[in-house]
Parts: structure tokens; C-alpha cells; sequence
């Protein structure tokens, strides 16, 4: 029975044959007629030139490649401070078992939205984006078409979208709503040229780190953003939209750490000329009622 | 009743040979700098091309000589107090020493410096040293850090730099700063809040200054920084309030460029490394003792040779005490007052290797605030004039802040803080009133001023083992560029120490070994 892999497997499988073949060729063992020899002073008087850094080496005289036997057995892979971190016992406190629990998790998390050069360059990044949002649980809006693309919950292949780069495919509108996206996985939507709509609404790991991404990105196209409900954004991030001169329609609502809310987006909205900005309350409407008043 | 020299000779066998021989003179080969001799001439090799000044290359090939380092005088204490003393038994709750039980006689790693740089190099060789395998102990004069220039700095974030190394540094440095909330919060211990406001650097440069800038934004992309060119044109479209006469090219940071609060970055380090079991000790350098050791000769290397090495420190504590911290390593992170501390351990008093000293002064700089209705609003990111005057906008309420740094022959007193006000009416205000005109109607609202660890020597900063005294390191001199490169330099100390090399960035171009051997590595870029 033939297997057949998506692509993006065969990419996978790809960079780990090519990565293992390089790393057994680098551990070459170093031949034992050299550590006899004498010890090369034009080499260790001149400076060592790489590209255009000259590194100043005064000489030295203990060199231990020249000395030892066993420099035989070394790899050429350092394994000092990896041997201290493995010796870093695991701590059975409830505290540190939590802790070992969360840095599983978020290395888990990492790995899972790390940016993969090769997808980008196969499917152009465009695409790109569009196959790791939509495998994740987000939505992708392509310019000229109306219906969103999501993933089929029955089958795990995504038969709507191209698995090949077809230029006139340009995503207009993402939705990524309620998805684990962190700053990492950011990187995977980048060079997008015609992002207008963005929603960002309840991912629980953005912050103003990640605003200052997309305001970089995306600060030349983007005409609406939506970041309710993320609550790790302030007032600094939501400042840092100002660089977005295009912006049109900014959705807010449940920033419980963003201090001076009404005033920065007052600010914003002196800076950028076509902004309107829904989930804000500037006044309170009851205290402009005319009070009864008792005399 | 014994002589003193007679029983010290026959408890340490190795330096008998010191006594015997003190009369004969013969030249002595210094460990670590000397050319190998062979007994056959015929196998000697050309000598090498010249790295150094002839006459130097001369003195470098003699004796390193290391002066007896002066030693301050201690203070007489009976024989049986001191014998308690020794016990620990009176050392208990001393309240003389800061955050400590008993007085530190001992330890593996020695920081002189509790800034930024003492406290991050403090983190990492804690965080990897397996809970108590590592005994670290940072030495502070004033932990209120009433003059430190960690805390009086503007704490700016930049990728904007010239040169490779910066430019990295300056990366993991926005990097360590995103996860700097969750790397040094621990139990009970919540992370600090850097607040870090993410609107990038904007420098300004002429018709002369603008292959420079581009050269840069090459190298800049090239190592992943984002950096947009703008043409002055796109330069007053961006930002409206700007004047963009004699403005030939312009280039913003678009990403994890901008300003942060460096008191929120030092406590975090210093509370994480307090937790993790770092020693802080109040008191202030005074003096090193060195020990000779014989290096025994070794057959087509080199012949035996005496090697002072550095093995304890002196310290004073607040009312005059002065007490000794013996150490494996000594790490230098004194900021502004390494150059003078760097002496008491003979580096700038003997010859060969011991000849330069390391070229790290204090320079008093001034920061301005003032208030200006007028001015450009939200959109403002740390701008550099052309004229090397600088302005950042201040929380939310129409504040700025500006300073410059002045010329060569401009250069204030070290002395004390005090601020000079007419700097600000005849230097900084006019070039940034004329860059910015909302900025004409201005009102000075207060200042400060604080001390750049000055590099006189190339203005960057010194990472590196000292050629003679393989025990010392040093990571300071940064001349104001400091704050942002902490945690990576602080990593990059880490590895030399435990591993004896750089393992992620490359910082041999910054050793001290360029100060000898006077080849200096320029930034351009210096704000």
C-alpha cells in the first residue's frame, strides 16, 4: 500500500536526513601524527583572518590539541555546559515540578510554530502563512475570493488550498482568534504585502513584543485589527500602533494591564487620519445626566 | 623564637627554591608570553611578523614584571578575638556585612561591581553553576546605586550599531528582554516588568554620513535586525513634526528597538541571582594579593618561571574594616571606576604584558527633561541628530528627554553629579529646536546627569580573560552602550569562564589583547 506524505511531510523529512547526514561527517577523528609535531609559530604569531575580522592572538604556549593523546576521542561538539545543565537535578517541590511541566509545555509550543525557511520558499510566503494558520485552527481570507478558508474538520489534508506557489493567491484578511500564536510563530506570517484585516481576538500569549512585530510587518498595509481580549497587552503596545499610518478600524476590550487606555487612544487618534476605534469608553454617560439637585 | 623565613620555607617546599637562589640573577622566562627556545639553533623558526611596536615587541619577549601590589595596612586584632574570629564564631549576624551570616573568607567567582553587568554575569554563572556548585560573590560599594550609571541611564535598546558583535549583543539582548518576565521570576519571585516601549531608534545622517548609514543597514539586515532607509522625502511623510534640512538619509528601527526601564532590569537580576544563592557584599576594593608559583619547566616549551598569581582580594567595609575574600576568578564590572580598580591589581603598573592599563575612565554625561505642548505627540522615537543631539519622548503627558555628548574639549568634571544648565541653552536646545520646530516652546523641567564608562581607547567595550592574570576577566567600558548588551555579555563572560571559550556570539575582537597590542576596533555609531 502506497504512503502518501503531504509535502510539508516530505519537507520535514527532507531537512532531518540533511541535518543527521552533516552531523556525523563534522565528528572526524583527528589523526595522531599531528599532536607529535611541533608547535607552529608563523601560525600562532599571525593573525587568523575571517572574512573581515582580524582576531589578535598573542602566542600560546600551553595549547592542549598538542599535548594530549586523548584529544583522539574529542568530538568537536563542547559538551561542558550541557553536562552541567543535565546535572541540574529535577526538583521535587511542587514548585519545580510545575516549572519543568510549563518549560515542557512551552518548548512544545515553540517547536510546534517555529518558522520553517523551506515552506516559505517552496509555497512562497503568502501561501506559506496560509497553510500554517489554517493548520492550526485560524482562517485565511485570499484577495478576490469571499469565502474563508479553513480547515476541513474531517479529513487532515487541506484539499482548498494550493499545494504548490500560485502567485495570484494574496492573503487579504487573516483570522487568528482564540489561537496559541506567540511571538515565534509571528515570524511564519511575514513579508505578507497585502494584509488589510487581522484578528487577533482572544490569543492569550500576545503581548507588546508581539504588537511591535506586527506593527513592523504589517505597519505600511493593515486597515484593521482587532485585539480584544488579549491580556497581556499595556498601553506601550497599543501606543506602538501608531506606526501604522493605514489603520482604520482598531477593536479593543479587556486590557485589565493597560493603565492609560482613553488617553493613548485619544493620542492615536490625533495621529493616525482615518482611525476609529470601537471599545472604548471615553465618559461615563450617566454623569453628564443633569444631578437632582436638593436644596 | 622560630625565624619566620626558615619555617614559611619549610611548610612550602616550593618556594625554598626563591630563598636559595635570591642573590643569583638570572633572566627568567615569563609563563605565558614568551617565544619557545630549542636547544638545537638549527630547529628555531623565522621569527614572526610584527604584531606590536618594535621597542614593545622588545619588552613583550623579556620579563613580564607584576609590582608588588600595595597592600593596605590591616588593623591589629588580639590573637585570641582572632582566633574566634577564624572559628566563626563572632562572624554571626554581623551587621557590618550586607545580606550575609558569616563574612565571605572564600569563593569561586568574585564580581567587583554590582551594576548591570556584576548582576547579569552573577545570573548566568549562578543559573548554570547546579544550585550550590558554584560559590559567587559580588562585591557592591553602594547598593542604594546612588551613582551608578546603570540606573541614571536613559535605557535605550538599538540594533543600530556598526559593527557584528554589537549588533548581536544588542539582538539577544531584545531577545532576553521578552522572556525576562518568566527567565528570572522563581518561587515567590515574580519576573520584572522591563515596560519596555517599542518605538524604535531614528538616526539622521548628511551627505556625508550617508554611505556610512547605508554600509550599516547592510550589515544590519544582514544579521537578521530590522531596519528600514528612508529618504527625506518619506522621512516628512512618516513623521510630520520633523525639520528635514541638510537631512540626506535617515534609518528607523522598525522592530525591538526602543526604550525600557533599566532599575526594573537590574532588580530582576539582582533579586534572581539573590535567590538562586549569589553573595552581595557591601564594600569597597581596596588592594590584591598575589602568589608566586613556579611554573616547572617544560621540555620544547619554555624554561621555568615564577607567575604572580592573583589570589585574594581586599575589601573595606562601611566603618574601616578591611577583610580578605580569597578567589578562584575574578570578574571586572565596575563600570565607571574600573580603570582605578584594574590597578590595584598591577595591570598598568609593571612591564611586558602589565604595561597598558585598561583604558576605562568616568565621563559625566547630562540628561535633560523638559515639556513641550508642541511637540511631536506619540509617534517619536529615540531620534539622533545629525549634530549627535538626542531626544525621546517621556511617558504621556508632552515630556522629552534630550542630551548630547559633548566634544573633546568640552568635557565636564568628573567630580560630583551637578548639573550644568547652560550646556542645555548652548548645545542641546538650539540643534534640537532647530530639527524639531514644536520644540522652540519648551520649559526645562528638571535633569540629572550620569558617568559613561568611558573606553578612551576605541569606545567599545573590554570582554576578555587579561593576557597575564588568566584569572581575571573583564566586562566593562562600554561608553553608554551597556545596558542593552547586559545579558548577552553577561552569557558571554558565563562561557569563558566555565567553558573557556565563546560559545554563541564571538567576542575575541573586544579582548584586552587589542589594547596591547594597539589595534583598535571603532563603532561609528556612538550616541
Amino acid at each position: 500500500m502506497a504512503i502518501s506524505y503531504s509535502r510539508l511531510t516530505h519537507l520535514r523529512l527532507a531537512e532531518k536526513f540533511r541535518r543527521s547526514c552533516t552531523s556525523i561527517s563534522s565528528q572526524r577523528p583527528v589523526p595522531v601524527s599531528s599532536q607529535i609535531s611541533k608547535i607552529d609559530h608563523k601560525k600562532m604569531m599571525k593573525p587568523e583572518k575571517k572574512e573581515d575580522r582580524v582576531i589578535y592572538e598573542l602566542p600560546k604556549v600551553y595549547v592542549e590539541e598538542n599535548t594530549t593523546g586523548l584529544a583522539l576521542f574529542s568530538s568537536n561538539t563542547n559538551y561542558g555546559i550541557k553536562v552541567i545543565e543535565v546535572m541540574n537535578a529535577i526538583k521535587f517541590t511542587p514548585y519545580g515540578l510545575r516549572q519543568t511541566w510549563d518549560l515542557f509545555q512551552e518548548d512544545k509550543l515553540l517547536r510546534s510554530q517555529i518558522y520553517i525557511k523551506e515552506r516559505a520558499e517552496f509555497l512562497g510566503p503568502e501561501l506559506a502563512t496560509a497553510h500554517f494558520l489554517c493548520f492550526r485552527g485560524g482562517k485565511v481570507r485570499f484577495h478576490g475570493q469571499e469565502d474563508w478558508i479553513t480547515q476541513d474538520p474531517d479529513s487532515d489534508m487541506l484539499t482548498s488550498l494550493p499545494k504548490f506557489y500560485v502567485e495570484s493567491y494574496k492573503v487579504e484578511a487573516a483570522d487568528c482568534s482564540k489561537m496559541t500564536l506567540i511571538y515565534e510563530g509571528l515570524e511564519n506570517m511575514k513579508n505578507m504585502e497585502n494584509l488589510k484585516w487581522l484578528s487577533l481576538e482572544g490569543c492569550p500569549h500576545i503581548d507588546d513584543w508581539c504588537l511591535d512585530r506586527i506593527s513592523g510587518e504589517y505597519g505600511n498595509t493593515l486597515e484593521y485589527l482587532d485585539i480584544r481580549n488579549c491580556h497581556r497587552v499595556t498601553d506601550k503596545g497599543i501606543a506602538s500602533l501608531s506606526k501604522m499610518k493605514k489603520l482604520k478600524t482598531l477593536i479593543l476590550g479587556g486590557h485589565p494591564e493597560a493603565k492609560n487606555l482613553e488617553l493613548v487612544c485619544l493620542m492615536l487618534e490625533d495621529i493616525l487620519p482615518e482611525i476609529t476605534i470601537r471599545g472604548i469608553v471615553y465618559c461615563d454617560e450617566s454623569l453628564l445626566k443633569p444631578s437632582e439637585a436638593k436644596e | 623564637m622560630f625565624n619566620r623565613a626558615v619555617t614559611a620555607a619549610q611548610l612550602k617546599p616550593w618556594l625554598k627554591f626563591n630563598y636559595i637562589l635570591k642573590n643569583v640573577t638570572f633572566t627568567v622566562r615569563s609563563f605565558c608570553n614568551s617565544c619557545p627556545r630549542y636547544s638545537n639553533k638549527d630547529d628555531e623558526p623565522v621569527k614572526p611578523s610584527i604584531l606590536v611596536p618594535e621597542d614593545f615587541q622588545a619588552e613583550l619577549d623579556g620579563e613580564t614584571y607584576c609590582p608588588p601590589l600595595a597592600q593596605p595596612i590591616k588593623p591589629h586584632v588580639h590573637p585570641i578575638k582572632k582566633s574566634f574570629d577564624l572559628l566563626g564564631i563572632t562572624g554571626r549576624n554581623d551587621p557590618k556585612t550586607h545580606n550575609n551570616l558569616y563574612f565571605p573568607r572564600h569563593c569561586d567567582i568574585l564580581i567587583i561591581g554590582g551594576g548591570i553587568m556584576g548582576c547579569s554575569i552573577a545570573y548566568w554563572l549562578k543559573q548554570r553553576g547546579h544550585d550550590n556548585g558554584l560559590r559567587v560573590i559580588v562585591v557592591e560599594q553602594d547598593p542604594s546605586y546612588t551613582r551608578a550609571s546603570t540606573v541614571l541611564s536613559v535605557g535605550g535598546l538599538r540594533q543600530q550599531f556598526s559593527l557584528p558583535e554589537n549588533i548581536e549583543m544588542s539582538l539577544y539582548g531584545a531577545e532576553f528582554l521578552r522572556k525576562s518576565k518568566k527567565l528570572l521570576s522563581g518561587e515567590g519571585l515574580e519576573g520584572p516588568d522591563v515596560q519596555f516601549h517599542p518605538f524604535g531608534y531614528l538616526f539622521l545622517a548628511t551627505e556625508k554620513g550617508a554611505d556610512q548609514l547605508i554600509a550599516n543597514h547592510k550589515l544590519q539586515t544582514s544579521l537578521g535586525a530590522k531596519i528600514q532607509l528612508l529618504s527625506a522625502n518619506k522621512l516628512k511623510q512618516k513623521f510630520p513634526w520633523i525639520n528635514t534640512d541638510g537631512v540626506e538619509l535617515a534609518s528607523l528601527g522598525l522592530e525591538n528597538e526602543g526604550w525600557f526601564d533599566p532599575w526594573s532590569l537590574l532588580n530582576g537580576f539582582r533579586n534572581k541571582a539573590l535567590e538562586m544563592g549569589v553573595e552581595f557584599v557591601k564594600a569597597e576594593t581596596v588592594g590584591f594579593e598575589t602568589q608566586e608559583t613556579i611554573v616547572p619547566e617544560q621540555p620544547g616549551i619554555g624554561d621555568s618561571g615564577c607567575y604572580h598569581k592573583l589570589k585574594r582580594v581586599h575589601v573595606r567595609l562601611v566603618d574601616g574594616d578591611i577583610r580578605t575574600i580569597d578567589f578562584s576568578k575574578c570578574v571586572m564590572a565596575a563600570g565607571a571606576q574600573s580603570g582605578k580598580v584594574s590597578k590595584l591589581a598591577g595591570i598598568g603598573l609593571g612591564t611586558g604584558l602589565l604595561r597598558n592599563a585598561l583604558p576605562v575612565e568616568p565621563r559625566k554625561r547630562y540628561v535633560y527633561c523638559f515639556h513641550a505642548p508642541e511637540g511631536p505627540g506619540l509617534d517619536c522615537p529615540l531620534t539622533v541628530d545629525t549634530t549627535g543631539s538626542y531626544f525621546r519622548r517621556e511617558g504621556l503627558g508632552g515630556h522629552y528627554v534630550a542630551g548630547k555628548s559633548p566634544t573633546a574639549n568640552e568635557e565636564p568634571g568628573v567630580a560630583n553629579l551637578d548639573v550644568d544648565y547652560t550646556f542645555f541653552d548652548q548645545q542641546v536646545w538650539p540643534d534640537v529646536a532647530l530639527r524639531v520646530p514644536g520644540f522652540e516652546n519648551i520649559k526645562l523641567k528638571s535633569a540629572w546627569s550620569g558617568y559613561y564608562d568611558y573606553n578612551t581607547f576605541d569606545q567599545n567595550g573590554v570582554i576578555g580573560i587579561h593576557p597575564y592574570h588568566t584569572n581575571f576577566l573583564f566586562a566593562t567600558g562600554f561608553s553608554g552602550h551597556g545596558l542593552q548588551q547586559a545579558p548577552a555579555v553577561g552569557r558571554a563572560i558565563m562561557e569563558l569562564v566555565l567553558e573557556g571559550k565563546f560559545l554563541t556570539i564571538d567576542l575575541s575582537r573586544f579582548a584586552f589583547d587589542r589594547v596591547i597590542a594597539n589595534q583598535p576596533v571603532f563603532e561609528q555609531n556612538i550616541v
